[in-house]
């Protein structure tokens, strides 16, 4: 635990690194093979019609999270929205698993190798990572006091 | 703290919301609108084998367990026993009671274990004989004129003909007992001018027991029973509801012809256990248009839930496109002009 307070912002640091990286590789390989994403998710047994506008909104959203994540003052909302989104695409993920006529057999880039199950583990790390950070960040904020950040004031720099 | 965790909380579920608010709408779009979108499976239709048949005019006469039986329109007494999936080849050379006996180009051969059949509406012209005998012979009334003849029994068949009184377009049952003719003309359902605009492709289904028709020009599908007595109608994904077609008739003010190209909507159909397959002719709006100027895309209907399963598509072979394709249990045989090509078929998305 003191391990993990000494290097908050480190912490911190890296998780919105890993996240940028997620986002703006994820949305490149999407824009760049736009064609080829647009028929995948037309062909998507849960998105069959509504594929056309996710073509362009999936892709931004990512862009513009990994923005914000750059922005301190940002930061927050961005690790919020980052977990939103991940949940978004693991509640996809679970549906299709679960409630789909038939698994569709792609995503974009390296993820493209990841069956559907490591897919799900995947975006659970994700997910459990935005979380350590919103977790982390939302502590540091001035006025939120707790049971036990009596203890964390004290190690705080 | 507690904050956070409810922001934290309120995103989990909203998102949920949200994907699963997603999906259901989608899927009410593709299922009930007819806006017409296909779902596409990967990989359900995986090439077995391909074969060389030598000429372009075969067709599927039918099956006997693992065996097709192929036809071929330029000689009717010359069958190829196909077995599956192998495709182990047998020609068989089948003889007729009159040896001297002329065949119309439209005579056509199906088999019906344990019998096979030669059938030709024009002249008119029923013969039957055995499997593994392969002699013809006449067997029961065939005074009646079709243009495509289905035997389901050993002595009935489902006929698609021109009925004396309304000169329109009528399926009806021929057979061997008393009044021999029975036509059924409320089983389709006119749109223009009762002849173009009924044409079909009528399907047997063994499994069933029922005759399924699939109107060419429009989105539609009916299916009997052996009686003809209709079960259902259904729609075909597509959102062509009306035929567009435009007919004229010519000189005699007797004879109809078509004015207009048609407006192909169902191009051909299978039928196979609880499944219908039908080869479409038109594009969904989630498609590639360069898949569809070169594959063929076959929709699957389920007959028993009577709703639209999943569509899959057959690539070109040989630069060429599915002429004609039949399908029996896992297996689908595609004809590509002279060549013909065993996929297998995997149901379990429905």
């Amino acid at each position: 635990m003191r391990f993990i307070l000494r290097y908050r912002p480190w912490i911190v640091d890296i998780i919105c690194l890993l996240f940028i990286l997620l986002f703006v590789y994820a949305a490149c390989t999407k824009l760049m093979e736009y064609e080829k994403f647009r028929v995948q998710l037309g062909q998507s047994p849960i998105l069959t019609s509504i594929g056309s506008w996710l073509v362009w909104t999936v892709p931004a959203a990512e862009l513009v999270i990994a923005g914000m994540l750059v922005v301190p003052r940002l930061r927050l909302m961005a690790l919020y929205a980052a977990f939103s989104l991940m949940t978004m695409f693991t509640a996809y993920i679970f549906i299709i698993l679960t409630y789909s006529p038939f698994v569709p057999c792609s995503c974009g880039g390296i993820l493209e190798k990841m069956g559907w199950e490591e897919h799900l583990v995947f975006n659970s790390v994700f997910m459990l990572l935005a979380l350590t950070g919103i977790l982390l960040l939302s502590r540091k904020q001035p006025g939120v006091v707790t049971g036990n950040s009596e203890p964390l004031q004290a190690h705080h720099n | 703290m507690k904050t956070t965790l409810l922001t934290i909380s309120s995103c989990f579920i909203l998102s949920i919301l949200v994907v699963a608010g997603l999906f259901a709408w989608s899927r009410q779009k593709t299922r009930k609108d007819n806006g017409f979108y296909r779902l596409l499976p990967p990989h359900p239709a995986i090439k077995v084998k391909a074969m060389d048949l030598n000429y372009n005019s075969y067709y599927v006469a039918g099956t006997d367990k693992d065996v097709v039986y192929l036809s071929n329109y330029t000689a009717p007494l010359h069958l190829v026993k196909v077995s599956l999936p192998d495709l182990d080849t047998t020609h068989i050379q089948l003889r007729v009671d009159e040896p001297e006996m002329k065949f119309r180009k439209n005579t056509e051969v199906a088999i019906r274990p344990p019998y096979f059949y030669l059938m030709d509406g024009v002249t008119p012209m029923l013969k039957r004989g055995k499997l593994n005998e392969w002699t013809a012979r006449d067997f029961m009334y065939n005074e009646a004129f079709f243009s495509t003849a289905v035997p389901f029994g050993s002595a009935s068949l489902f006929i698609d003909a021109l009925s004396n009184k309304t000169k329109e377009r009528s399926l009806g049952i021929e057979t061997d007992t008393e009044p021999h003719v029975r036509l059924v003309p409320e089983v389709l359902e006119k749109q223009l001018d009762g002849i173009f605009c009924t044409n079909g492709k009528m399907l047997y289904n063994q499994d069933l027991h029922q005759m399924v028709y699939v109107y060419y020009y429009r989105n539609q599908y009916i299916v009997t029973d052996t009686t003809l007595t209709v079960q259902h109608r259904a729609h075909t994904i597509d959102t062509i509801s009306r035929v567009r077609i435009k007919t004229g008739t010519i000189n005699d003010g007797k004879t109809k012809k078509l004015a207009s190209p048609p407006y192909v909507v169902n191009n051909n159909g299978a039928t196979s256990g609880n499944f219908l397959y039908v080869q479409s002719n038109l594009i969904a709006k989630n498609e590639k248009p360069e898949d569809f100027e070169h594959k063929t895309v076959i929709d699957v209907y389920d007959l028993v839930r009577q709703d639209y399963a999943f569509s899959f598509y057959l690539p070109p072979y040989r630069e060429q496109r599915v002429s004609r394709f039949y399908v029996i249990g896992d297996y689908l045989l595609a004809l590509y002009g002279q060549h013909l090509v065993l996929y297998s078929v995997y149901n379990e998305f429905t």
